[in-house]
């Protein structure tokens, strides 16, 4: 006996089926997480925190599981994302933080301009980032790297990382900070499988920490070294977090994920200095919007040598390293 | 006996009246000449070894005939004079006669060797000798410590039109909004410019397990030289 032919339904849909379906799981997951706190709530009153769910409340636990990758959100999931992450760190660090998103100011785009005559290889700016951007102080993971090149050459592969002297700079040694180079063309986003990394419209590089998979694959596609992984849990003193954070910049980080330069997103995009250029002792960073013609960066561009980093590979950095004139050839 | 007591009793009353009356004569008009200085600042700024407060009111100074390059940005300098930890100079110059003969200073405050200029300068080419509490110009402008940048630019003006433009020196307080430099005296000894060599911070950690990489010399023969039968293979030298 011949059914009479139903009409197919298109992918369209199919696809708006499948979401609402999804949608409607998760409203229910959520709500049960609800009702599982107010019952809990109503049953014990101290034992909700520290429950179970890796301490987090069951309605935190759901949260996060669902949490959609952070352009996909709407503001009131924002909103609750980051009274999450700050939940989070109170429990964890017992440190009260604020976790902002501050948008991207308009029309500007950041850059960086780094005197390397000036560069004496001191490492403070690799001092003041741990510690501004809540990296863990037993992990390798360092935003900056300052290499020791000898005079004349421009081998970065030769170049050591781990000196140590008395007293620098050494004679003979020039120093050249590497961090990441906010790539116009960002071949690290490419290479990411979940774009969990973007550009975002301010010229900053940014990463989703929840979103990230931890695959790595953006710390092979980068060719500066910039993206360091999380290979162990981040161990920060309590008295040494830096409580003012942002979603895509220092927020305290989970293992496993990748983490690099971002600008000091939670300073920069409020009008102040990134950590690194304000502990620079000899002033050789230079930080500014590439879009304001008045600006300092804009004319080191336009009236010092400038070069950037392997430039032949097309990235377009967003960093420029400059050296000082000899005062004869001045203008 | 009675008679020495009593005349010694006398003499002591006499003299502790007189000095109670001096003291009250004088603390009124002791008061207003040195006024208490707010905590913070006198403990910032000064050592306390004598009551040399630093005055109200700048000395009075002249416009520098050196102007800004053309185009430069406006800004603001941070302002010095208040570190100054022996100002005002006046407080001990006013009592010592000027000498305006060069020659070597030994004696302590100043510094006595001056590096700046590697001999070819002494003091009085940049401090006013009639005026301890400023500096002075070329043309003899008067200059404030406080614009004591637009001193060192009669000399250094390929440094200043960097600072001025931003490529040399540092920005305070944000990359937007007023634009406030740091002065040259705030990085720079001005007896002294060079910056000290000093021990950098602490290397990166290296993952547990692993080694720091070794320094690849950069000289090494290129690896068909090395290939080449007895050649030494590796490394020339490590260090």
């Amino acid at each position: 006996m011949a059914q009479p032919a139903r009409p197919e339904p298109g992918p369209q849909a199919a696809a708006s089926a499948e979401e609402l379906s999804v949608r409607a799981r998760r409203r229910f997951l959520q709500g049960v997480a609800q009702v599982g706190l107010a019952g809990g709530a109503a049953a014990t009153t101290a034992g909700v925190a520290h429950a179970a769910w890796g301490g987090a409340t069951l309605q935190d636990a759901l949260g996060s599981f669902f949490q959609d990758q952070y352009q996909r959100m709407t503001p009131d999931e924002i909103a609750a994302a980051l009274a999450r992450i700050e939940r989070k760190a109170q429990r964890q660090h017992g440190v009260a933080i604020t976790c902002e998103n501050t948008p991207p100011i308009p029309n500007t785009v950041f850059g960086y301009a780094l005197n390397i005559s000036k560069c004496k290889g001191y490492r403070d700016c690799v001092e003041a980032c741990l510690k501004e951007n809540n990296q863990g102080r037993d992990s390798q993971v360092q935003y900056i790297r300052v290499l020791e090149l000898n005079n004349g050459t421009m081998d970065l592969e030769s170049a050591n990382h781990y000196y140590n002297p008395q007293a620098v700079p050494t004679p003979g040694k020039t120093y050249l900070p590497v961090q990441c180079m906010q790539c116009d063309n960002p071949p690290c986003v490419k290479a990411c499988p979940v774009e969990a990394t973007w550009k975002e419209p301010d010229g900053i590089v940014v990463i989703d920490y929840d979103w990230c998979i931890g695959c790595r694959y953006c710390m092979t596609a980068c060719p500066y070294w910039a993206r360091h992984f999380n290979w162990t849990k981040p161990q920060i003193p309590a008295a040494e977090i830096n409580p003012k954070t942002h979603y895509l910049g220092n927020r305290p980080r989970p293992q496993g994920v990748v983490e690099k330069c971002h600008f000091c997103t939670q300073r920069t995009r409020k009008g102040r200095q990134p950590a690194c250029q304000e502990a620079c002792p000899t002033g050789a960073r230079v930080f500014g919007n590439l879009l304001d013609p008045n600006s300092e960066i804009r004319w080191i561009l336009a009236n010092k040598q400038v070069f950037r980093l392997k430039e032949e590979l097309g990235t377009e950095p967003k960093f420029w390293y400059y050296s000082d004139d000899r005062a004869s050839t001045v203008r | 006996m009675t008679r020495i007591r009593s005349c010694c009793t006398a003499v002591l009353a006499g003299w502790l009246l007189a000095w109670a009356a001096a003291a009250a004569a004088q603390a009124p008009s002791s008061a207003p000449a040195s006024p208490p200085a707010p905590a913070a600042s006198a403990a910032l700024t000064h050592r306390p070894l004598r009551a040399n407060q630093p005055p109200a009111v700048l000395p009075p100074t002249t416009p520098a005939p050196i102007a800004d390059p053309p185009g430069a940005p406006a800004y603001t300098v941070v302002p010095r004079q208040h570190q100054l930890t022996l100002y005002p100079c006046s407080q001990c110059h006013k009592v010592l006669p000027l000498n305006t003969t060069p020659r070597q200073l030994v004696a302590a405050p100043h510094p006595a060797a001056l590096k700046h200029g590697q001999g070819r300068m002494w003091c009085l080419d940049c401090h006013l000798g009639t005026d301890r509490d400023v500096l002075h110009g070329i043309s003899g402008n008067r200059i404030g410590f406080n614009e004591s940048s637009q001193l060192c630019a009669q000399c250094h003006s390929a440094r200043q039109r960097d600072w001025v433009f931003g490529a040399h020196g540092k920005r305070v307080a944000g990359w937007s909004g007023e634009r406030q430099l740091y002065a040259c005296t705030h990085c720079h000894d001005p007896h002294n410019p060079a910056l000290a060599p000093r021990a950098p911070s602490k290397p990166p950690p290296v993952r547990a397990g692993l080694t720091p990489m070794q320094p690849v010399p950069h000289d090494l023969p290129p690896l068909w030289k090395l290939m080449q039968p007895g050649a030494v293979h590796g490394p020339t030298s490590t260090p």
